[in-house]
């Protein structure tokens, strides 16, 4: 028989009166007195109303007995005692018996005597002393019972006793108070006064403070008199339990909207709860001290007992200053009750400060029973406790003693720290200690003082939860519903019934289902907390409800914690047992809040590898979840801390040994979105869209992270977000929306909300990083895009750009370059330009056309005219537009590939773009594009001529490939016009393409300009079956023979042509300056080329003539003409393919032009240069072009209107020395109209102006003057060096100083 | 550093966005700021590049054939004073003719300096002549050019110690940077001439 057994054996009525008696005497006395000194302040509403027929029963003594019982009974579970103080509504005669168990006790009056004579209550014998006046009781209980002073206090206030009927906590139906009260003035003398007497003999080291307990009793119960159960938990239980649900009776009173009166209010209940559990507090460490354990008990369940609510009939005190007789006169063993007036927060405040010294009494309780000479072998005495006498108890009893307390709050917390010190002490197995207090604490069903008592059972028991191993499956299942069953059986069957072994240590299964049950129960309770009444409408209330358990949710979320921790869980118990549970308990509490927390709860605190195996069950319960909770958050941590987990394996975890969990989540993407869609399914229309786009991100964010060459998935999650916002878009009206372009088919778009928008901003985002242009191939993607507004998706065109331009991946075909340009259109052109593509017809006219709109527009140089579209930008626009532009401009310059006319296609692509973009936008963008062009043109050339040998074996190479599967093998090297005709025949061979390409040659030629030494070109090219830009399809299928080449490098200069006459539109010199750097281009084909057979020169010689055509129409900034004009003498000069006629042309044109330049300086400078196109260094010009009078000419009125300049103004000397430089110069080169007198006669002249101001100070002289020494010095070293001193010689300079 | 004397860099013609994405990587590791004393810009670069102003304190730009936008307006020309040296700086589409040696030494002869730093052409060179110095630091970024048609991305370091100057040409071909170094040391002239009146007299003797 296990000792559980043989104690509750032992303790059985019949035959415990002797064993008891010699228990107590030895052993039992302090504690048990001490007991019901602890119960002194709230028992007298228990005791001194308990009616006659307990009075009887009692016999005196029950206290004493009453602490032999729970041994006697030790195997019935706590729940059963506790639920049998509810029931006692159910047998309202008798429910303190039942309470106490008394029946047996009662025998033994002298239990109490002889307790009370035990050592350790000696101090307290004086003490009794001092109410000597009560008349002894027939018990002998000692005078100055508490129920005699209590009773003379109500009747000296004159109270009819069955106020205190009324005010009863335990009492069971006022009528049975009613009897009792009717006694009153028997009620010193009577039995029941005995324990009041122990009691407050036990009270007695506060004597004031007892004698102080009168007035509070005395007065307060009067205003509760006769109306109200309601204040008492368990005495409105029981006296109207079919009316009010359990919990209406603990009616909490939260203050209400936290006024700052409420906060303050607040603050000084806190602080008078607060000071009374230290009151408490230091009383029971100085009882501590004093070995007092009676005292120690008592000062112990008042302490956590300010946690719970006054004993019936008391009022709570009043926190107000105004009171302080009443704070004070309260402080002996008694509750302010204020606790039940706090707020959670504030609440879990006076439980932390309540709770602070429990471990202390927990230790105070095991040291009792193991007194250090104790050797820890010996608790096996508690089964015999005759033959125990080292120690004076054993942990069993204090764990029952303690239970002894009335109030239901205090005693739970009494016995949850009595038996966490009995699970350390050994005595007993944790399991059966487990099972004990998780039935206990049902007890308690007030949501928030239960929340916080079984947040203690599992703080308590916290480290002392078994950890062992399930030894097999053959655990003890029977256990749970065994127990369950005792419940419901009478006590006496339950001894017999319980199967627990004592000392089983219980194992994690124990562990898990306690915490289980604990947690469970908690929730329920944290539940039940949002429908507690409130004041004020509901709505505040409901907030106000969610406020507070949003503070309290940690307490649950514990539970979860702890589970998590529990060692030798295995991941197998994890997903079959455990989270089963949960997650049924979870779905089936239905509250939102705690839905949302738990999940989260759950997401966060048990371990990666469970949740990859377990992830199926977790996200099957997503859907089942309340609309209201945020599935997102709950999937985005799991996700997360996937994505962490992989992450991290993959650095650490070499071996296989994860393969499977790698498997496993491998699939979890598909896992996750098949929850995503069922969530969508099972919400419907109510999840906005905003949710699904968030939902798709988080979806879409781990995708990147854990599988990041996944592109399909990436596609999917688009692809839902496409659908739910199509979905989300068929509700809406007719011109709600707005009709955007889809590249498929145009749908009505309701505008987004900002938050969506930004949402879906970042949704597509996400992939560019790792995709950048892969994004493009994505189905969805630009469908996607289309759902943001203009600014949005310039945000993420900025963000894709910077992907690409970091990858530095380039786009492969043109229809990706479409798709591209698609995306960035915001780039490219600003909102309201709404210009469609295909605006083609804005270029197509014809040259004249486009020099008229020029001379109209007056485009000046310093500032382009927005000529396409009229808006003007302000400075901060503009920055943000050029570094737009940069990111076009830079894409641009990625178009490559070994395949030219693919390059061309892309570029006809982007033209075709860019060309639909304001002026701002393709002044810069333009720039690039012929740049971009210019180098395909280099690349064409090379290719052509076979200049570049290693494209060359490229080209050859890839044309080797790829002619193998296309028959028609060209020769690269081949002429122009073979070449186009080729190709042109294969293309006839392909799927009808010509067709489409002819028309679109059409419009190249209308485009081009009309001089006639292109026409040919064009002619070419549309033979060539040049692809537009806008059938982007046709490069895919696209025979790839094409390194046959179908596009010249004439045909580029045709391109380029036509895109400067866009760029001239919005930037005209611009255009111009590009016209001339090209035109240095094809000159230097032309001089490459051996016999320029394509006429490059006539290209050049075409590009410069627009030059000049925008100079004359365009250019009216003085100053810029200057720069241009310069700039054309460069280019000019450096041309050396024209022919004699077309140079001289030119040249005598700029000519012209200089000398229209406004500024007298300017103009001469100008036409001093243009004295180098009369007189070209030999050599140069093919057609050695040579006017050396032209040259002189151009000299001296250069000389002219140096004269005319320094006569105004002295600083205008170095215009002098400058063209004495030219002159020089061309000395030097033997023009031969330059004779040496020009020179002297020239250095004699600067001489002269030179000694007229020198006085002046002016910089202008002092620089010329500078500059001519240095030339002089020159001309002497050249006179002095031996190859040209013989020319030099000719050169008079002595004579001119003097 | 200190054995390097003043350092400046030299760079130019960048033509960012409109020709080149960006500089070199193997160039940008190398452009640390606060190593380098002066930053010389013969033109053509994006005016408002941070990275650029914050290589080093003095910054001297001047304007290129394309740097004609409303953004600052730099000087066509701008002569720069480091220790002994006078040192000029011309973007060179003004002279003409291009790639002429005898209009570059003119320009010289006009600044009146002993260096004269010009772009343009896109092709770097360092040429000592007449006891004068004739820097092209080429274009940083290599930008395609219509003056030359195989530009290699260049600039040049001048390290500027005493009366002597050390050119620094980098190159980068392929993705190595190579190094050339030439050496230019001040010669002394007849002192300063423009306080001497009589000097140039003597000149016309």
């Amino acid at each position: 028989m296990d000792p559980i057994n043989s104690a509750s054996m032992s303790g059985d009525a019949s035959s415990a009166a002797s064993q008891n008696d010699n228990g107590w005497s030895t052993m039992g006395g302090t504690p048990g007195s001490g007991f019901q000194g602890n119960a002194a302040s709230p028992p007298p509403a228990y005791y001194s109303p308990s009616p006659q027929q307990q009075q009887q029963a009692y016999g005196g003594p029950g206290s004493i007995t009453r602490f032999a019982t729970p041994q006697q009974q030790p195997g019935m579970s706590f729940a059963e005692r506790s639920a049998q103080a509810y029931s006692t509504s159910s047998m309202p005669p008798q429910p303190q018996q039942l309470f106490q168990q008394s029946p047996s006790t009662m025998q033994n009056p002298q239990n109490r005597i002889s307790s009370s004579q035990q050592p350790v209550m000696t101090p307290s014998q004086p003490q009794q002393n001092t109410y000597p006046t009560r008349p002894p009781s027939i018990n002998q209980a000692p005078p100055g019972s508490f129920a005699a002073r209590s009773a003379q206090a109500h009747s000296a206030a004159g109270m009819p006793s069955h106020v205190y009927g009324s005010g009863v906590p335990y009492g069971g139906t006022p009528a049975s108070y009613g009897g009792g009260q009717s006694v009153v003035s028997s009620l010193g003398g009577s039995p029941p006064q005995v324990s009041y007497a122990q009691r407050s003999t036990y009270g007695q080291p506060n004597p004031p403070v007892l004698a102080n307990q009168q007035q509070p009793y005395g007065a307060q119960q009067i205003p509760q008199q006769v109306p109200q159960p309601v204040p008492s938990p368990h005495g409105s239980v029981a006296a109207n339990p079919p009316q009010m649900p359990t919990y209406v009776g603990v009616k909490q009173h939260p203050p209400g909207m936290p006024t700052p009166q409420d906060q303050a209010m607040q603050q000084r209940m806190l602080t008078e709860a607060t000071r009374k559990v230290q009151e408490h507090s230091y009383y029971m460490r100085q009882a501590m001290e004093q070995n007092n354990i009676p005292v120690t008990l008592d000062r112990a369940a008042h302490m956590v007992g300010e946690l719970g609510e006054l004993p019936h009939g008391q009022q709570a005190a009043s926190p107000s200053a105004s009171n302080p007789s009443a704070a004070s006169s309260s402080s002996g063993p008694s509750n302010s009750g204020l606790s039940s007036k706090l707020t959670p927060k504030n609440y879990y405040e006076l439980y932390m400060r309540a709770l602070e010294d429990m471990p202390t009494f927990e230790d105070f309780l095991l040291n009792l029973a193991q007194p250090a000479e104790v050797p820890a072998g010996q608790i096996q005495i508690v089964a015999s406790p005759l033959l125990q006498r080292k120690s004076p108890f054993t942990l069993r009893e204090l764990y029952d003693y303690v239970q002894y307390c009335p109030r239901v709050l205090p005693r739970l917390y009494l016995q949850i720290a009595a038996g966490s010190a009995l699970i350390r002490s050994g005595e007993v197995g944790a399991k059966w200690v487990l099972n004990d207090l998780i039935q206990a604490v049902r007890c308690e069903q007030n949501p928030i003082r239960g929340l916080f008592l079984r947040h203690y059972l599992l703080t308590a028991l916290r480290d002392k939860l078994p950890g062992k191993p399930v030894p097999n499956d053959v655990s003890s299942e029977t256990q749970i519903s065994g127990e369950e069953h005792t419940e419901a059986g009478a006590s006496v069957k339950t001894v017999e019934i319980e199967q627990i072994d004592v000392l089983d240590p219980g194992t994690v299964k124990d562990s898990y289902e306690f915490v289980l049950e604990n947690f469970m129960e908690m929730n329920k309770l944290w539940v039940r907390i949002q429908h507690l009444p409130g004041e004020g409408n509901d709505k505040d209330v409901r907030k106000r409800r969610e406020r507070e358990r949003n503070d309290l949710r940690i307490l649950v979320g514990t539970n979860l914690v702890r589970l998590s921790q529990l060692e030798n869980v295995t991941s197998k118990i994890y997903g079959e047992v455990i989270l089963n549970q949960i997650l049924d308990h979870i779905v089936v509490c239905g509250d939102p809040l705690s839905q949302a927390y738990l999940m989260d709860c759950l997401v966060q605190t048990f371990p990666d590898e469970y949740h990859i195996e377990t992830l199926p069950i977790l996200l099957s319960v997503c859907p089942r979840l309340r609309d209201k909770v945020n599935i997102r958050t709950i999937l985005q941590g799991l996700m997360d801390r996937l994505a962490n987990y992989l992450g991290d394996e993959e650095l650490l975890d070499e071996s296989d040994t994860n393969q499977v969990k790698k498997e496993l989540a491998r699939d979890s993407f598909g896992m996750f979105e098949e929850c995503v869609q069922n969530v969508y399914n099972a919400r419907g229309p109510k999840l906005t869209a905003r949710e699904v786009i968030r939902l798709q991100t988080a979806l879409l964010t781990f995708s990147v992270r854990c599988y990041p060459e996944n592109t399909e998935q990436v596609a999917r999650c688009l692809g839902s977000c496409v659908a739910a916002l199509r979905q989300a878009n068929a509700s809406y009206e007719m011109g709600e929306g707005t009709v955007i372009d889809m590249p498929h088919d145009k749908i009505l778009v309701k505008a987004l909300d900002e938050v969506s928008v930004a949402e879906l901003e970042k949704l597509l985002s996400i992939p560019l990083e790792k995709l950048a242009l892969k994004c493009l191939r994505l189905e969805h993607y630009g469908d996607l895009i289309s759902f943001l507004p203009w600014s949005n998706r310039r945000q993420v065109a900025i963000a894709l750009l910077e992907a690409v331009d970091n990858m530095g991946t380039t786009p492969e075909s043109v229809s990706e370059l479409e798709q591209l340009f698609q995306v960035i259109a915001p780039l490219v052109r600003d909102e309201t330009t709404q210009t469609p593509i295909g605006a083609q017809s804005q270029y197509q006219m014809d040259m004249t056309r486009a020099s008229n709109l020029m001379a109209n527009l007056g485009v000046s140089a310093t500032q382009p005219v927005p000529v396409v579209h009229g808006a003007s930008i302000g400075p901060e626009h503009l920055k943000q537009v050029q570094a737009e532009n940069a990111l076009v401009c830079k894409l641009l310059h990625l178009i490559s590939d070994p395949n030219t006319d693919h390059v061309y296609e892309q570029l006809c692509v982007a033209r075709k773009h860019l060309e639909g973009g304001e002026s701002y936008r393709q002044s810069e963008t333009l720039v690039s594009l012929v740049f971009a062009s210019l180098k395909l043109a280099r690349q064409i050339f090379a290719a052509e001529n076979g200049l570049d040998e290693a494209k060359n074996d490229v080209g050859t190479e890839v044309n080797k490939i790829e002619s193998e599967e296309s028959t028609a093998s060209q020769d690269r090297i081949s002429s122009e016009a073979n070449n186009a005709d080729s190709v042109a025949e294969e293309d006839t061979s392909g799927d009808g393409k010509i067709v489409v390409q002819e028309g679109v040659a059409e419009r190249f030629i209308s485009g081009s300009p009309v001089d006639g030494s292109l026409d040919k070109d064009d002619a070419s090219g549309s033979k060539s079956g040049v692809v537009g830009g806008d059938h982007s399809n046709t490069s895919e299928d696209r025979p790839s023979a094409d390194l046959a080449r179908s596009i010249s490098c004439r045909k580029l200069f045709v391109f380029m042509q036509e895109t400067l006459m866009l760029l001239s539109r919005s930037s005209s010199q611009k255009a111009l300056k590009l016209y001339l750097e090209i035109s240095l281009v094809a000159d230097a084909f032309a001089k490459m080329s051996d016999d320029d057979a394509i006429g490059y020169s006539t290209i050049a010689y075409e590009y410069i003539v627009q030059a000049f055509t925008i100079y004359e129409e365009s250019i009216e900034d003085q100053k810029s003409q200057h720069k241009l004009l310069e700039t054309f003498i460069g280019t000019l000069l450096s041309m050396e393919s024209l022919s004699a006629e077309e140079y001289e042309g030119v040249i005598t044109k700029t000519a012209q032009f200089a000398a229209k330049l406004f500024k007298k300086q300017d103009q001469c400078r100008v036409v001093a240069l243009c004295a180098y196109l009369f007189y070209p260094v030999p050599g140069k010009i093919k057609t050695s072009y040579s006017n050396p009078q032209r040259a002189l000419e151009c000299l001296q009125r250069s000389l002219k209107l140096a004269d005319s300049c320094t006569n105004t103004n002295p600083s205008h000397l170095r215009l002098f020395v400058e063209l004495m430089e030219h002159y020089v110069f061309f000395f030097e080169n033997k023009n031969p109209s330059i004779s040496p007198t020009y020179i002297s006669g020239l250095a004699a002249l600067i001489k002269e102006h030179l000694s007229n101001n020198m006085g002046s100070g002016d910089l202008g002289v002092v620089e010329a003057r500078d500059h001519f020494m240095e030339l002089l010095r020159y001309v002497k070293d050249k006179k002095a060096a031996n190859d040209s001193s013989e020319l030099f010689t000719q050169i008079q300079l002595e004579g001119i100083g003097a | 550093m200190a054995s390097f004397g003043e350092l400046v860099l030299v760079l130019g013609d960048m033509h960012i966005p409109s020709r080149a994405s960006k500089i070199p990587a193997p160039f940008k590791r190398m452009l640390v700021p606060g190593r380098m004393q002066h930053v010389i810009c013969t033109g053509n670069c994006p005016t408002n590049d941070a990275e650029l102003q914050s290589l080093a304190p003095n910054l001297h730009f001047v304007a290129g054939d394309w740097d004609n936008d409303t953004s600052a307006t730099y000087p066509e020309s701008r002569v720069v004073q480091v220790g002994p040296f006078r040192i000029g700086v011309i973007h060179g589409h003004q002279i003409v003719p291009w790639k002429s040696h005898a209009a570059l030494a003119a320009t010289r002869r006009k600044l009146n300096v002993d260096i004269l730093i010009t772009g343009h052409t896109h092709q770097n060179s360092v040429v000592i002549e007449d006891d004068c110095c004739y820097i092209n630091p080429g274009s940083i970024t290599g930008a395609t050019s219509t003056v030359t048609s195989d530009v290699v991305p260049s600039f040049v370091l001048l390290a500027v110690q005493e009366d002597k100057v050390v050119c620094y040409v980098y190159e980068l071909k392929g993705n190595d940077v190579e190094v050339s170094k030439t050496e230019f040391a001040k010669v002394k002239k007849e002192t300063v001439v423009s306080k001497d009146p009589a000097l140039l007299d003597s000149l016309l003797q």
